[in-house]
């Protein structure tokens, strides 16, 4: 298909440049007399070095030129003496041209090209759902990641590959966990609780999704081993992907073998990496001050005298420990945040073969990671091998092989969540008073059970040393597809492929950790647990492909059945005698279980793409899905699409407008769904409420009962967007820009509605409630200094808005619910999709009359606001604050816009890159705050805190920040915009320095090519933001409750250098 | 190459022609779902057992005390302000967005529905009909006494006794008191005749005919019809299948749950797996050994240890005590309630039972109903020989007066955190009375007898359901 598109574009709508080139290769030079000189040389790739076979070297002006063999050499023979300009040019990359090449007679001159690739070209192929189209026949809005320009970045996960370089698609590096998950939106958050991450396919294989901070269904891919990367945001190119489309759709497609000599590359990086970002906290003497104006205040509020000597204070939020009577005498103490890091090594080694014979063609490749995480204990280790093989049967029938088998390790530590169990949540909060170990070697565990009025921290170093968690992943993904030319227009494939998933992880908690308030030694617990998917795919599809004159014709009809079963073990056992055996055969098994749950698709799809004179292009699409999710009643659904593009600047008016080179506009419109709504949910199913009965201690005897209402009903939700797109190509595309407007309204909401309790019932699944994102996106490409110099910019910018239009039937708020149990988030109409929900903070308090003023925190309790406490505003306006009723939106976890910005300079052979994202005008929701930000100082806390802090009238600090206090007044330490800072952020992701060895130098060493390139990864970033990371999300994909801080692995600062080299 | 064209068609024509319906409908391997169920004896038994598991939960027993006995002059909090939900409780300060009044209404309501769905999915099941009838009656005795507990605390709810299927047929709106009440008489007066009187193996401890019977006095009496009362009563009495235990402490030894004195109890086991009690975590003062979360909550107030006579020694020395040695050997002074102080071998977890119904109160309620009938006399016999378990001497000739006066402070010490004393004040119109004489400070108004409905459940009917007066 590709091949036919190829040729049929090479030998119908070539430039006259290309038919010229044609003609040289038709009409080859050679047996002539030999008075003229000799050119040759060899044309290289400029980022890999590798050669190029098949390219046109032309001398300009002259009919003589040659391709590149196997090898990359051309030679040119019996060129007449003379000065001339030599030409190079392969498909997809830009042409070069050498000028004052001088030819003498009988003598030979080198001249080498290197070619650059040229990205977003108009003749490059685009993979779009279930075919292929060059990039000026697209109709609808599809954007390639340029995989090659990141060939060399430290980047371990395709997902990652996303990050800043696509418009309208927002990558959030939430943790940097090694082998973590990021989270990726396509257009915005449509779906409360369905997913709201995109459809992944690779080389054609639907992928389940499952991203969570730990895991990363990507995450067994190696990027290198990735040719492409297309991206389908808009519903005309979703739609073929019928119920799995609506978030948008990845396609990557995988190295495959090309005919030739074979290549044989071996890459290499080392790099180190160490935190990017500390978190300003107190230091030991810092901190008993803190504690010690803190109580003072406590003491003073309870009708305490301020003349008691501090020692003789007694009762729980009073009473200040002995030690920290002399603060001056404690000096720095522990500085936790240094325990914890430490500068990592990464390390990342391939192998690939890369070519074949003209019948079969291979790609094979062996990769191994290894990432030592900048949190002591944490690592990422991967193997994976691929093999993709091509054959061609006969002239009519092929068939290919796509093999990758991988296996990874993963050392989990627990970042965030509660205090007793999180590292860095751990380490930012635990008193810098104690030491790491005792003196006899153990690990310190005061912090467990401190003071009275104290809270209980685990040691974060032992936490991350002492208990193990451990993943292993085998992943081995496999298709294998026949194609057969049933007419030469008409093509078949048939393809079965199989995604099997196999997971396994085993935790360990010894004697020697505190749990709790408890100190060691406790009961060990241990539990193992195994996670099996088997997916499987089978795919069939008719091609016709048929250009009649102007008419230009292509259709594609197919029909598909996927079926995914899940299998689950979870362990637990308790009471091991010793931590010597960790494995659960030691303990006593205290829980049990497996599980087992399937879903199923039937799909029956098709597309037709027409073009008229290649100018008016008409692209539909339909798919129909039945889901064995959706409910009996409701089991299949249908997505169509339509959509049209106008090619203006191949109009003949055009044609003396030269300096437009593309211009072309776009419209679609089409409905997709998400079917990611739980398996079962249509039915109601029978769950387990056990009783104890009988004598003695009792039995457990086992009780039914139904967990919630069936829904015949239940379906998928729905998007429907519409696209308005312009693609504009100016001098020759040294400016190529792209524009689009999106408006996507995602319909039949599925909520797990709160209904009235007298049902029996808290909760049930209904499909309501609707979601706009709509927005502006923009991607602009220029080649701004051409020649020995080079310099190319590469920008895109993306604005979306979200409003919720409609929810449940009353219309409800939802309660989006972080920090346990705690509202933190509303949903409501007319808002953005889980807004930060609370007090809204307006200063500080700073004197009584300012307190009598103004509306105030209750008068009749006894922790009545005071100056140096928060001022509230009085939401509901009845002259008081009460917690219940003032809350409101105190900020928006959406960006008013994001960005990438990609600047490369190149000189000979030398490459700069810099690559810049950011995204602007969105709130974190800063949950750490929750202890490091109390002003209590039961934990340690942020030196703002501290610093900015209230003292008196006279001194007030910042304005912002209350005073301390150890039973928090005001209602200080409740749900308020003190928790919502702005996550606005612009970050240097990346720096890249690369050296192309000169190819003379590289030859005396007998290899092929040969490139060393040095990276500095996340430079710099720049944010007003107090915690390690503005991109954060606790809560996962839940869209109820984005944008929480509550202690994520922090991401990593990293410098690596690499080589590739071409044998 | 036709064999190749046959291989594709064929390919084709098997994934469309796939019978897709049978590709697509798929029930859950792991679990069961509602078509296939409630067929036979076993199901239903599995359907009742699931109405008893709901007993355990935070909003059912696991925190009745918070209602029973918090609120009421004999307990308090340790830590003011250290957990609002039940501090609030305790100081009148609620309000109707309390995290535990939701899960009250949401567990009760749950145990409702269980209930009625056996009551409907029984008619068309296959079994014999004495089982049937037992099963009938252990769903209708759980359903009157959930309403009962739902009217004692949040007075007016929704009367549902049908099994709801479908969010179209929810009903949220109160239903008078009275209905509500005749349904729960109804229940247990259905309970008393189907169940049997009693049970043994992994059976006991599901509900008896003494069980509905002994409710239905409490009913009756909290109705203030005390003739009802002492017929409801004497079945218990006569049925000769309970008496007083000999020692006081036996009867909270979680050891031997199911002992004669015992009518019905709400069952716990500590194995690790959510099936423990949360009474000795949350009661045991903190660094009292075997309990590593100790949190003193339910605190003896100095109401009720001043309650407690010289003479009263063994019941006092098994409900409360004043002082304690932690794990380091240091003597600890702090009052706790220890009724239920049990070894938590798992953290959180312990075997403590709750005792809803036990003989001693069923003789206390009989003596209370016969004094109110006039039988005054014949009413000390009962009241006695509570008394003389404790050790105490035996009261005679009091007044009728006097008699309710003796009843009521029995009824504090003898049934002290079991969950009765809030609503023996209630029942008995002493209650603003009472706690102003205990602690002034909690000043508490009419209002403030019934709890107010849980501001979630309003606003997730649209208002639909009223809140009570004064909130």
């Amino acid at each position: 298909m590709s091949n036919n598109l190829w040729n049929r574009f090479l030998l119908v709508i070539s430039t006259p440049f290309i038919i010229a080139c044609m003609l040289l290769l038709l009409f080859p030079i050679d047996g002539m007399a030999q008075q003229g000189g000799t050119i040759e040389g060899v044309v290289t790739d400029s980022r890999t070095g590798t050669t190029i076979p098949g390219a046109n070297v032309v001398v300009v002006d002259s009919e003589r030129g040659a391709a590149t063999n196997d090898q990359g050499e051309y030679t040119i023979l019996d060129v007449e003496p003379g000065t001339y300009t030599l030409q190079a040019s392969f498909i997809g990359y830009r042409e070069d041209n050498v000028a004052g090449v001088e030819v003498q007679a009988g003598e030979t001159v080198t001249v080498d090209f290197v070619l650059q690739q040229e990205l977003g070209g108009l003749e490059e192929l685009v993979v779009v759902g279930y075919s292929q189209q060059q990039r000026k026949d697209l109709t609808g809005s599809i954007s390639s990641v340029p995989v090659q320009e990141l060939e060399g970045a430290p980047i371990n996960s395709v997902d990652q590959l996303l990050k800043g370089q696509v418009a309208g698609v927002r990558v959030q590096e939430v943790t940097g966990a090694p082998g973590g998950g990021t989270t990726v939106q396509i257009r915005g958050t449509g779906s409360i609780s369905a997913g709201n991450e995109p459809l992944y396919v690779i080389d054609g294989f639907p992928v389940s999704p499952g991203f969570n901070q730990n895991s990363n269904p990507l995450g067994s891919l190696n990027p290198s081993d990735i040719e492409a990367v297309d991206v389908l945001k808009d519903a005309s190119a979703t739609a073929i992907y019928g119920s799995r489309g609506s978030n948008g759709v990845v396609l990557i497609t995988t190295k495959s073998g090309v005919a030739g000599a074979t290549q044989l590359t071996f890459n290499a990086r080392y790099g180190i990496q160490e935190a990017a970002h500390r978190v300003d906290v107190l230091n030991a003497q810092e901190f008993a001050q803190a504690v010690i104006e803190a109580r003072t205040n406590a003491f003073i509020d309870d009708g305490g005298d301020p003349s008691v000597p501090l020692e003789d204070r007694v009762g729980g939020p009073f009473a200040i420990p002995d030690e920290l009577l002399n603060p001056s005498a404690l000096g720095e103490g522990t500085d936790w945040q240094d325990e914890i890091f430490r500068a990592s090594p990464e390390q990342n080694y391939q192998l690939a073969v890369r070519g074949g014979s003209e019948s079969v063609r291979y790609y094979v490749s062996g990769s191994y990671l290894n990432q030592e995480g900048i949190i002591v204990d944490s690592e990422f280790q991967r193997f994976s091998l691929r093999s993709n093989i091509d054959a061609d049967l006969s002239e009519r029938a092929r068939m290919g092989l796509r093999l990758s088998p991988s296996y990874s390790i993963r050392n989990v530590i627990q970042a965030g969540g509660n205090l007793g169990d999180a590292v860095v949540r751990g380490a930012t909060s635990s008193l810098p008073i104690f030491s790491v170990r005792n003196e006899d070697g153990s690990y310190n565990f005061a912090n467990s059970n401190y003071a009275s009025g104290f809270a209980p921290i685990i040691n974060p170093v032992a936490r991350a040393r002492e208990v193990d968690d451990e993943r292993t992943e085998m992943r081995l993904q496999g298709s294998a597809f026949a194609e057969y030319d049933l007419t030469d227009n008409l093509l078949a494939r048939a393809t079965l492929g199989v995604d099997y998933d196999s997971e396994r992880s085993n935790y360990y908690r010894p004697s020697t950790m505190a749990n709790g308030r408890t100190l060691p030694p406790t009961n060990p617990i241990g539990t193992a647990g195994t996670w099996q998917g088997v997916n499987w795919l089978s795919e069939a599809t008719l091609t016709y492909d048929r250009t009649m004159g102007e008419h230009d014709l292509d259709v594609v009809v197919g029909a598909t059945a996927q079926e995914e079963t899940n299998e689950r073990t979870d362990i637990e056992a308790t009471d091991f005698p010793n931590d010597f055996v960790t494995t659960l055969n030691a303990g006593q098994a205290t829980y049990g279980a497996t599980f087992k749950t399937q879903w199923a698709l039937l799909s029956l799809l098709g597309r037709v793409d027409y073009a008229y004179q290649s100018r008016y292009l008409l692209t539909m699409t339909i798919r129909r899905d039945g889901s064995s999710r959706f409910g009996a009643n409701n089991r299949w659904g249908t997505f169509p699409s339509i959509a049209a593009g106008w090619r203006i600047s191949e109009e003949p008016f055009m044609r003396s407008v030269s300096f437009v080179s593309d211009l072309k506009l776009r419209a679609s419109y089409g409905q997709a769904g998400n079917f990611s709504i739980p398996n079962y949910a249509s039915l109601s199913l029978i769950s387990d409420v056990d009783a104890i009965l009988g004598p003695g201690l009792g039995e457990r005897v086992n009780g039914l009962v139904p967990a919630g209402f069936s829904n015949s009903d239940l379906s998928w939700e729905t998007s429907e967007q519409i696209d308005l797109g312009l693609d504009l190509g100016l001098l020759s595309n040294r400016i190529s820009l792209t524009a689009d407007y999106y408006r996507k309204v995602s319909t039949d909401l599925l909520l797990n509605v709160q209904i009235p309790a007298s049902s029996g019932y808290t909760n049930a699944f209904q499909n309501i409630g609707q979601v706009l994102n709509s927005g502006y996106e923009l991607g602009l490409n220029t080649e701004n200094i051409a020649g020995d110099f080079q310099w190319d910019t590469r920008f895109n910018i993306s604005f979306n808005r979200n409003e919720v239009l409609e929810l449940g039937p009353a219309g409800d708020p939802i309660f989006g619910v972080g920090l346990g149990a705690t509202t933190t988030h509303v949903t409501q109409i007319g808002a953005p999709l889980g807004s930060y929900y609370g007090l809204d903070v307006l200063g500080i308090f700073q004197t009584e009359e300012e307190v009598e003023n103004n509306p105030s925190f209750d008068d009749s309790d006894t922790r009545y606001s005071r100056p140096g406490d928060y001022r509230f505003r009085d939401v509901n306006g009845d002259g008081k604050i009460t917690f219940g009723e003032d809350r409101t939106i105190i900020g928006d976890p959406y960006p008013d816009f994001t960005f990438g910005l990609t600047n490369s300079f190149g000189y000979k052979n030398v490459e700069l890159r810099f690559f810049i994202d950011g995204a602007y005008g969105f709130e974190v929701f800063n949950a750490n705050a929750e202890t490091t930000g109390n002003f209590a100082a039961n934990t340690n806390l942020y030196k703002s805190a501290f610093e900015g802090r209230f003292i008196s009238p006279d001194q007030p600090g910042d304005g912002e920040t209350p005073r301390l206090n150890r039973r928090p007044a005001g209602l200080n330490n409740n749900i308020s915009s003190r928790f919502v800072e702005d996550g606005s952020f612009m970050r240097l992701r990346n720096i890249t320095l690369n050296y192309q060895v000169p190819s003379t130098f590289v030859e005396s060493i007998a290899l092929n090519s040969a490139r060393l390139y040095f990276t500095v990864q996340n430079a710099y970033t720049l944010t007003g933001y107090q915690g390690y990371n503005p991109e954060v999300s606790q809560e996962g994909g839940n869209s109820l409750a984005p944008g929480i801080d509550y202690g994520a692995y922090p991401i990593a600062r990293s410098f690596t250098v690499g080589m590739n080299l071409g044998f | 190459m036709t064999y190749a064209k046959l291989g594709i068609t064929v390919v084709f024509a098997t994934l469309i022609l796939t019978s897709c319906d049978n590709f697509l409908a798929r029930t859950p391997p792991s679990q069961a779902s509602v078509e296939e169920f409630y067929q036979n004896a076993s199901d239903i038994d599995a359907a009742v057992v699931a109405i008893y598991g709901t007993l355990r939960s935070t909003g059912l027993y696991g925190r009745f005390w918070a209602y029973g006995d918090l609120r009421s002059d004999i307990g308090d909090m340790t830590f003011p302000g250290g957990f609002d939900p039940l501090t609030n409780i305790d100081e009148f300060s609620l309000t109707p967005s309390n995290r535990l009044l939701n899960q009250t209404w949401v567990a009760h309501y749950e145990g409702i529905a269980r209930s009625n769905t056996v009551l409907n999915r029984i008619e068309n099941a296959e079994l014999d009909e004495s089982g049937a009838n037992q099963f009938r009656g252990e769903a209708a005795f759980l359903r009157g006494l959930m309403y009962f507990n739902l009217v004692r605390i949040f007075d007016r709810v929704p009367l549902v006794v049908s099994e709801v299927n479908s969010i179209n047929e929810i009903e949220s709106e109160r239903s008078p008191i009275d209905e509500i009440y005749d349904q729960i008489i109804s229940d247990l007066e259905t309970a008393s005749q189907l169940l049997p009187e009693a049970y043994t193996g992994n059976d006991l401890g599901r509900a008896t005919s003494g069980a509905a019977s002994s409710l239905l006095g409490k009913v009756y009496l909290t109705r203030q019809n005390y003739p009802a009362a002492v017929e409801a009563l004497e079945d218990v009495i006569t049925s000769g299948h309970y008496r007083l235990l000999d020692e006081y402490s036996d009867i909270f030894d979680y050891n031997n749950p199911t002992h004669d004195e015992a009518i019905f109890t709400v069952r716990y086991q500590a194995n690790g797996q959510g099936f423990g009690s949360s009474y000795s975590d949350e009661f045991a003062p903190r660094d009292y050994p075997d309990v590593p979360g100790g949190q003193t909550r339910n605190r003896p107030t100095l109401t009720l240890l001043d309650a407690y006579t010289t003479e009263d020694e063994e019941r006092f020395t098994a409900t409360i005590d004043t002082q304690f040695v932690d794990s380091g050997g240091n003597v600890v002074s702090q009052r706790y309630n220890k009724k239920y102080l049990t070894p938590n071998p798992f953290s959180g977890e312990g075997h403590d039972d709750w005792p809803v119904l036990r003989y001693a109160d069923v003789l206390l309620m009989y003596a209370e109903a016969l004094n109110e009938v006039g039988r005054t006399e014949e009413a000390h016999a009962p009241l006695n020989r509570v008394r003389d378990r404790a050790g105490l001497a035996a009261t005679s000739g009091l007044s009728q007066s006097g008699f309710r006066e003796s009843v009521y402070q029995e009824r504090m010490i003898e049934l002290a955190f079991e969950g009765h004393r809030w609503f023996d004040l209630l029942r008995t119109g002493r209650a603003i009375e009472v706690m102003a004489n205990a602690d002034p400070s909690y000043n508490i108004d009419e209002h403030q007898l019934i709890f107010p409905i849980p501001q979630a459940q309003i606003d997730v009917t649209g208002g639909a359901l009223e809140q009570n007066p004064g909130y």
